[in-house]
């Protein structure tokens, strides 16, 4: 063993309280400096404790995140009055508000903008996006598209169940989805409204 | 204080429980971390700010803290390690800054905290760890190696290096 490794295992007995050798007694001094150091070091009690309410603040501000809730997305067009229809007659969206610049569409539980692009001639940039909308009645929306002569294509999609994709007027490319309790709902509605008739005919 | 890990067991699944009772956690465990801190930094101002930084990641990290059968120091010094790090690079190229009150508040501990420096120096954050873990914990050095997940013979050599430099500060003739 080299001398530093045994001063270290004899130091290391003296401060697991074994006898203290003749060659190690010279740095005792040493450790009662330190050990008496890192006591005088010690916060008082007091002092941790009016800490606590420092840390909490520091944990507050931490947390206190600006938060942003969604809006709407805006979708650039080129022809206002195109994709109005679309929108507002082939998918049957609210016209929440209609301008030539601007028009907002309420789409369910949340909206949709559309911001006219300034150029009839210059197709927007559809990028890798998909607007996605779900149905209870995927077939008679399917249907009532193509009585206007979109083109739907129809599959079955491994997450979602069956869905209909299709492009709107500017190349947007748009999912609808049937929900995935939307038999549930049917048979709840069913139920209801036989229940309604039931009603009726006791009164 | 020695470390009873079926004592940190109840502190953390209590904490977890309330967060108000991370105080306990914070009571019991605020001394030796800033202690490592003042080791590392060399100065309190600094080991506070450092030390608050710890606890304020424990505390956010709450909620996600998983029950390895570690002691909740062990925890608390590895993010001790890495905040220091992290502060003393971004630390460098500008001034000191003491961001909470001085902590003049308790006696003595500026005065402390030179002769810690001058003992020992900014010492790395493995050494420091092993003295507060020796002197203030009173962790034996099968636990210290344990917690450092180094050798035995490992834990002796940092707490006998930090002692011999001490001692050469100090000079022969200061002895005793």
């Amino acid at each position: 063993m080299k001398g530093d490794d045994l001063r270290a295992e004899q130091l290391a007995t003296v401060l697991d309280g074994g006898p203290v050798p003749d060659d190690i007694d010279v740095l005792l001094p040493a450790v009662n400096r330190i050990r008496d150091v890192l006591q005088r070091l010690g916060p008082h009690p007091d002092h941790v404790a009016s800490l606590l309410p420092v840390l909490l603040e520091r944990l507050l501000a931490m947390s206190a995140r600006p938060v942003v809730e969604l809006a709407h997305p805006t979708l650039y067009v080129r022809d206002m009055d195109a994709s109005l229809t679309f929108y507002r007659d082939a998918l049957g969206l609210t016209v929440r508000e209609e301008g030539p610049w601007l028009s907002t569409l309420d789409a369910g539980g949340s909206a949709l903008a559309l911001r006219w692009n300034g150029n009839p001639r210059q197709a927007p940039n559809v990028g890798d996006m998909c607007i996605e909308f779900r149905t209870d009645e995927l077939d008679r929306v399917v249907q009532a598209l193509r009585r206007r002569a979109i083109v739907v294509d129809v599959k079955a999609d491994r997450h979602r169940g069956r869905c209909a994709e299709l492009r709107d007027p500017d190349g947007y490319a748009i999912t609808i989805f049937t929900r995935a309790d939307a038999t549930e709902r049917a048979a709840t509605r069913l139920l209801a409204s036989r229940d309604a008739t039931a009603q009726q005919s006791d009164d | 204080m020695a470390i009873d890990l079926s004592d940190d067991r109840k502190l953390i699944a209590a904490a977890q429980a309330n967060a108000a009772a991370f105080g306990f956690v914070f009571a019991r465990y605020y001394g030796p971390i800033f202690r490592y801190a003042v080791l590392r930094t060399g100065d309190p101002a600094d080991a506070e700010d450092l030390a608050m930084d710890v606890f304020t990641e424990a505390l956010a990290a709450l909620p996600r803290f998983r029950w390895e059968d570690r002691p909740l120091l062990a925890w608390l010094f590895s993010i001790a390690r890495h905040r220091s790090v992290s502060r003393r690079r971004k630390a460098s190229g500008r001034a000191p800054s003491a961001a909470l009150d001085p902590p003049a508040t308790h006696n003595g501990l500026h005065e402390a905290s030179a002769e810690a420096r001058r003992l020992l120096g900014k010492l790395d954050g493995a050494t420091a760890e092993a003295l507060v873990l020796r002197f203030v914990v009173d962790c034996s050095f099968e636990e210290i190696a344990a917690l450092q997940g180094i050798a035995l013979s490992a834990a002796k050599m940092r707490v006998y290096r930090a002692v011999a430099k001490a001692r050469r500060v100090m000079g022969v003739d200061d002895e005793g």
